[in-house]
């Protein structure tokens, strides 16, 4: 008997967010009339490459026990970049928001790894030191994409599938081949579970921990991009203020721990299916649109109470 | 002294930095140092400085708020409202307990559940911004009815506004509170380190619920202040606020990691945060300047305060290289 109630209490443990996922399918198919089709899934894995592959980063960074809440900036950042530079070359323009992240990353990562600051301060300053460049360099103005190569490439669609989601899934593919079977994923895990141990077997932990920075940020960079040619236009605005939030509560719902060293790539996907589904069906419940903040605010709020719970830490 | 760079976040420092501020921007444009403007800052400095005041506890003791900007909007819009109704003594009195209510909350997640402070403060800064639109219906909320809740602002005793008084009156009272009263020595204790206090017989716990509920009436009163100095609450008033005294707190050498922080800092240091906002756009610099300078700033001032030892090796790396 025990081992049955065992068992199911690990299964649990372990896919909870399938199960969520599970109901909540269920629950807004039940209340919605068209929440059941194709397209409708089509589109919802569409919207959620935005947060899915800002996920990918952030999960990566919080695995080895590290935060950034600047991706949502470094996103609307690299968009900006990408819709500005279309006016004059929109290749250059790719390679410069990227660089933007990296660059983004590279100072976060300076500060947290060098200087030894605390990375949630350390990120929560350049989301707003990055909110006051983006409008500094739009001049606080929107803009529109002028390339139409770049417009036509946010559009098309392989099998019925956006081009968007492929990109997303092959980078899903790309990071769990990065986190499971590769040094770099295994110090990153590594990292996480036991900082100190970590130091004494010998791994460089600022350059794991850079690297991950480094990552996090090409990959906001990524989706600013792809969001760019999927909108072919951006407001200063974009990303302000929920954005990088609501990234923390999709990785944190997909299962990675806030102490870091767990977590699992396709759960992370999952954590972010369940957001955006959420998001989908308060729209389609035709609720208000501050029922999105008040959901987002409080499954961050009860996912972190019950890891707590759960994890029976002493409360000292 | 040789060799050693003796650097201390001190009060002289940050006089010398505020009184650069000045001559920098009143030789850039002479406007700055007129009266107008002197109390225009002076009265945006009361409203982040009262703030400041609440969250230099909250810092001391290790942990941080970030939810103070929407409970100053949430504290505004209450003030408004109920003073319409109800008049100003009922509307004073329910916002400070709106704010203390939710800095209970806070103090709660964190000091008892010991739960991550800045991520449940963001996420209660999230269903903040829900309540605000629910409460306003999205409005902006106007005072409409007369009393003197405006005489805090605009009024003059002695040629200052009445507000810089009860400005005056909650520094020495934190003052007072930090240096002369227990509870300074336990906060003190508690920042620095939580678990050793709690063995030396502190209750820790309690301890920063005080702290987080100090803060909340901090930032009512800053809500308060508001409304009498702008008159109409929008649902955005507070927004960015949080970043701000954040700043100011930081600015002033208060510990992030806890355990060390002074009252008198943090004036100089809302002074100097004042002067910079206003003096950006007196040059003719866009609003949102101020944001890129508070990111530069925390970062800077945050490693120059938390990592001494490390400084000092930089620091003496650096005036090696130069004395070769």
């Amino acid at each position: 008997m025990h081992l049955v109630a065992d068992s199911i209490k690990k299964f649990c443990k372990a896919y909870t967010i399938i199960l969520i996922l599970i109901v909540m399918i269920a629950v807004l198919g039940g209340c919605t009339e068209h929440f059941l089709s194709v397209d409708n899934f089509l589109n919802l894995f569409l919207q959620s490459n935005l947060y899915g592959i800002m996920a990918l980063g952030v999960g990566m960074l919080l695995i080895c026990g590290y935060f950034d809440l600047s991706v949502g900036m470094t996103m609307s950042l690299a968009a900006n970049i990408v819709i500005i530079m279309t006016h004059y070359n929109t290749l250059l323009g790719v390679a410069l928001a990227i660089l933007s992240g990296v660059l983004v990353g590279l100072i976060n990562g300076f500060c947290v790894t060098k200087l030894k600051l605390n990375s949630l301060v350390v990120t929560l300053v350049a989301e707003v030191g990055l909110h006051g460049v983006i409008f500094l360099l739009t001049g606080a103005k929107s803009h529109i994409g002028e390339s139409y190569g770049f417009k036509i490439f946010g559009s098309v669609a392989i099998f019925g599938v956006s081009i968007l989601t492929w990109i997303w899934l092959l980078l899903v593919m790309i990071v769990s081949f990065l986190l499971k079977y590769t040094e770099h994923g295994r110090m990153t895990y590594a990292i996480g579970s036991n900082l100190a141990t970590a130091v004494n077997s010998g791994i460089q932990v600022d350059r794991v921990i850079l690297k991950n920075y480094v990552i996090c940020g090409g990959a906001a960079a990524l989706a600013g991009i792809l969001q760019a040619a999927r909108l072919n236009s951006v407001s200063p605005g974009l990303g302000w203020p929920d954005v990088s939030m609501d990234v923390l509560t999709c990785v944190v719902l997909g299962g990675v721990k806030m102490k870091g060293g767990s977590g699992k790539v396709l759960h992370m996907v999952l954590g972010v299916l369940a957001i955006i589904m959420i998001q989908k069906g308060i729209n389609m419940l035709n609720l208000q649109s501050y029922w999105k903040t008040l959901a987002m605010g409080l499954i961050l709020l009860i996912i972190i109470i019950s890891d707590k719970v759960v994890s029976k830490d002493t409360f000292v | 002294m040789k060799g050693k760079w003796n650097f201390k976040w001190k009060l002289d420092g940050l006089l010398v930095i505020l009184l650069v501020v000045i001559v920098l921007f009143s030789v850039l444009n002479p406007l700055f140092l007129s009266m107008t403007n002197l109390l225009t800052i002076l009265r945006q400095i009361i409203i982040t400085g009262v703030m400041a005041c609440g969250l230099l506890f909250v810092i001391m003791g290790g942990n941080f708020d970030l939810s103070i900007g929407s409970l100053l909007t949430l504290t505004a819009i209450v003030c408004a409202k109920v003073h319409d109704t109800n008049g100003v003594y009922a509307a004073i009195g329910v916002a400070l307990i709106v704010g203390v209510a939710v800095g209970f909350v806070n103090g709660i997640l964190v000091g008892y559940l010991k739960l991550n402070s800045m991520i449940v403060t963001l996420s209660v800064q999230n269903l903040l911004t829900v309540i605000i639109l629910i409460y306003s219906e999205g409005k902006v909320t106007k005072v409409q009815t007369d009393s003197w809740l405006p005489y805090l602002d605009k009024g003059k005793f002695l040629f200052l506004p009445v507000s810089l008084y009860i400005y005056a009156a909650i520094i020495f009272w934190c003052w007072y509170l930090l240096q002369k009263k227990v509870y300074g020595k336990k906060i003190r204790a508690v920042g620095g380190n939580s678990i050793a206090s709690r063995f030396s017989g502190v209750n820790d716990r309690r301890v920063v619920l005080q702290s987080y509920m100090l803060c909340g009436a901090a930032a009512a009163i800053g809500g308060i202040l508001y409304v009498s100095r702008v008159m109409s609450v929008q649902v955005e008033a507070g927004s960015g606020y949080e970043t701000s005294v954040l700043t100011i707190v930081i600015l002033a050498g208060v510990r992030i990691t806890g355990g060390e922080g002074k009252v008198g800092r943090t004036v100089i240091a809302a002074a100097i945060i004042g002067c910079l906002n206003n003096g950006f756009i007196m040059i003719g610099l866009p609003y949102y300047f101020q944001w890129i300078v508070q990111w530069i700033t925390i970062i800077l001032v945050v490693w120059l305060t938390t990592n001494p030892q490390m400084r000092e090796n930089m620091i003496g790396r650096v005036k090696h290289a130069f004395s070769r």
